[in-house]
């Protein structure tokens, strides 16, 4: 799906890969992570500290401990806390984050197959809701690769479809 | 009714195809005892931009050599060759399939991009389920897109960016509808016209539709697994999305269950980002 990096307000970006993760602070401008296909992205940013990071999941859980090690941000169980230990390493408190989800999505008739898309969802709001952590906005699930970017200075999460952006944050 | 072959003829121009890609396909595909084959080092050393990537893949720190490989003899002993026809054929196919395809809304590189990781999800899957041939793998789940660089020339093309952006059905069926045929069957004619062999037409020409038949080829049920991996990855993934039915016959056939599945997908993750290094120094 065409790329075209976003920048926010400052004209600077970090691309986050497929299975990374990256935190920073308001000098590096943007985070964006491109084609989320089954995969979730995660946004969460301290609007107050001006620090943020997107994780790029791609499965629930590894199958054996060592990749999680190697790995971390590949995976849901490993990667998200590692975002929010992250962003609280940098400045961030947990109680302020604003927190945004987009991906999931499944390929046609996998509902009932493998359902990469629907568990690394089910994951995400199993985890949050243990947590006590709220979601701020979330587009995911149905068929269509989606773009989505995160906006350090202000904060602003953007979730692309097909080159039509839509704003998760704020609402 | 003309067939998809005429049709293709009828074009005043084909998405080319460089000479060192068919070469190298013959050499990782074909028969070893084939007596016109031409070496490997021959086909790379041809191409100055080959022959730096071969290098630069020789030298990279994941090769654990302390002393640079100034050849492409020296290349070749140290990764092998059937690694090397990997890492030339990946480069070598990036000029066909490097560009922007804008009527599936893919940018430039992206089409590459999911032509490697469909390559390298065939070829793990292969391994994995130790079925099929693995280098034949690789070569169909690298080529299985190249119908969609014929598609904007062969229909309208507005028409078809209609289709890909309004569609909520599975995408090769609604192509069939409107055309009378989808981008895997224009691949194959495509690839017949760049004298690709059978085998890997059919496996180009099934990786959306595996046939359902006792008689019918691993390959064709691998290459649309590994389809369905690049897909769920987001790899090369453009307006058409994730709008791809499943054979969920073909999982059957492979035996591939869901954690089979989770340990190819990381498997190819780790080895796009070798690739990619090899290929960029």
């Amino acid at each position: 799906m065409s790329s075209t990096p976003f920048t926010g307000q400052s004209g600077k970006c970090i691309v986050v890969g497929v299975g990374d993760m990256k935190v920073a602070s308001v000098e590096a401008g943007a985070l964006a992570t491109n084609a989320l296909g089954s995969c979730m992205g995660l946004t969460a940013y301290d609007p107050i500290a001006k620090v943020g990071g997107i994780l790029h999941y791609m499965l629930v859980r590894p199958r054996e401990r060592e990749s999680a090690r190697a790995n971390p941000y590949m995976f849901a169980l490993s990667g998200i806390p590692a975002l929010f230990r992250s962003i609280c390493e940098q400045g961030g408190q947990k109680e302020r984050l604003i927190v945004c989800a987009a991906g999931g999505a499944e390929i046609m008739d996998d509902e009932d197959g493998f359902s990469t898309g629907k568990r690394n969802h089910s994951i995400l709001r199993k985890l949050f809701w243990e947590n006590g952590i709220v979601l701020h906005g979330e587009d995911c699930g149905g068929h269509a690769a989606r773009n989505m970017t995160l906006d350090l200075t202000t904060g602003k999460v953007t979730v692309t479809i097909k080159n039509e952006g839509s704003q998760l944050w704020p609402r | 009714m003309a067939s998809i072959d005429q049709i293709l003829n009828q074009l005043d121009r084909l998405p080319a195809i460089p000479v060192a890609v068919t070469q190298l396909i013959s050499n990782l595909c074909g028969s070893d005892d084939d007596p016109a084959k031409e070496s490997t080092a021959n086909i790379v050393m041809r191409d100055s931009a080959l022959t730096a990537s071969v290098l630069k893949a020789a030298n990279s720190a994941a090769a654990g050599f302390s002393m640079p490989a100034t050849s492409v003899q020296e290349a070749l002993q140290r990764v092998g060759e059937n690694h090397l026809l990997k890492i030339a054929l990946a480069h070598a196919s990036q000029q066909a399939l490097g560009g922007e395809v804008v009527e599936y809304g893919l940018g430039k590189g992206e089409a590459w991009l999911g032509a490697l990781a469909g390559a390298l999800a065939a070829e793990e899957i292969s391994k994995y389920t130790r079925k099929g041939d693995p280098n034949i793998a690789f070569t169909a789940g690298l080529l299985r897109d190249i119908g969609k660089l014929a598609m904007g020339l062969v229909v309208d093309s507005k028409e078809l960016e209609a289709l890909l952006a309004d569609s909520n059905e599975d995408i090769t069926g609604r192509e069939r509808e409107e055309w009378g045929f989808d981008h895997a069957q224009i691949g194959a004619a495509l690839g017949r016209a760049w004298g690709l062999p059978e085998e890997l037409l059919n496996g180009i020409r099934f990786h959306h539709n595996p046939p359902i038949d006792d008689e019918a080829e691993d390959l064709y049920d691998i290459v649309h697994c590994a389809d369905n991996l690049a897909l769920t990855l987001g790899y090369g993934v453009g307006n058409d999305g994730l709008k791809y039915s499943i054979n969920l016959e073909s999982r059957e056939n492979l035996a591939l269950n869901r954690a089979a599945f989770e340990d190819v997908l990381v498997s190819v993750r780790l080895r796009m980002n070798e690739f990619i290094t090899d290929l960029e120094g």
